[in-house]
């Protein structure tokens, strides 16, 4: 996720989820999640057209 | 007070099957500024346009305060570019391009274009038709920084290089940045490349900035998160998230 605050694992735990890690990424693996999330929304506009 | 280098506002560029859109950039002294993004996202075209070689539809490029693409000829005086566009002469000597440029900009700095043709591993009597793509890199590099520019824009500096030309490359890009009033504008898919030497990162796909901010702001925006769910746990809608597969764990039997 692109938006991380501490108050973002509580939230998942308040919601009844375990948080059992929190890593910082590369900017590898930003890159990579970031154009793999824009061909995602790509495909699904696709698939609502 | 800030010393502005290079400011693009609300550009836009259309081509048939791609666009440019809301493209707000900015470089001040003493900053690196790596670009980032998959093949197409739209790099070298901003490059291109913060360089004056494109002319943008909408939005303002002002570069060392002039306007972009108008006033260029003043503007690059003070600017260099490196890009596999910028055309070497084949059977000219790598002496003959230095003495070519210094005939051309006044600030050539003749002693420090002598120690870079040394630290980079180039010799003045070689022809360019017999040097390696990474020498080649090298001596566009040596006829950008011997010229002391205020600006330096780079587009894929590092592509195809091998990992020593890339060290050696990037290490001089690093020395002038020591310059605080110097900035530096570089493109690049080498995400290696841009953290080791950016302070300042711009994310950009399918023609728009996603991200643009100084580094440790952007990678400690990111992280990524390892969950266990029970099944019946509904997670949160959390703005930010950008793929949820969370593990879902297995409900405990008495």
């Amino acid at each position: 996720m692109n938006r991380y605050t501490p108050e973002v694992a509580a939230a998942y735990e308040r919601a009844g989820a375990k948080v059992c890690d929190v890593q910082r990424m590369t900017l590898e693996e930003i890159f990579v999640a970031n154009v793999m999330a824009s061909r995602k929304e790509r495909e699904n506009e696709r698939i609502d057209r | 007070m800030t010393d502005r280098l290079l400011e693009l506002e609300g550009v836009r560029k259309s081509y048939r099957f791609f666009t440019l859109r809301d493209i707000d950039l900015r470089l001040e002294a003493g900053q690196v500024m790596g670009l980032v993004g998959p093949n197409g996202a739209g790099k070298s075209t901003t490059i291109r346009i913060a360089m004056g070689l494109t002319a943008q539809e909408r939005g303002s490029v002002r570069l060392l305060g002039r306007t972009m693409p108008q006033d260029q000829a003043a503007a690059k005086r003070d600017v260099a570019f490196v890009s596999d566009d910028v055309g070497l002469y084949s059977y000219a000597t790598v002496g003959w391009h230095m003495r070519w440029v210094a005939s051309i900009f006044p600030s050539w700095d003749a002693r420090y274009a002598e120690a870079l043709t040394k630290r980079l591993n180039l010799h003045e009597a070689q022809r360019v038709k017999g040097l390696s793509r990474g020498e080649r890199v090298k001596l566009l590099l040596l006829l950008a920084l011997a010229r002391r520019p205020r600006v330096l824009v780079l587009d894929e500096p590092t592509a195809g290089l091998d990992p020593v030309a890339r060290h050696e490359v990037l290490a001089e890009l690093m020395s002038v940045i020591e310059d605080e009033r110097r900035g530096i504008l570089f493109s690049s898919h080498n995400t290696q490349d841009v953290e080791q030497i950016s302070d300042c990162i711009t994310f950009i796909d399918r023609g728009a900035i996603v991200e643009s901010s100084d580094k440790e702001t952007f990678l400690d925006r990111w992280r990524r998160l390892h969950l266990v769910a029970p099944t019946c746990a509904a997670l949160p809608a959390l703005p930010g998230v950008i793929d949820s597969r969370a593990r879902v764990s297995s409900p405990s039997r008495p």
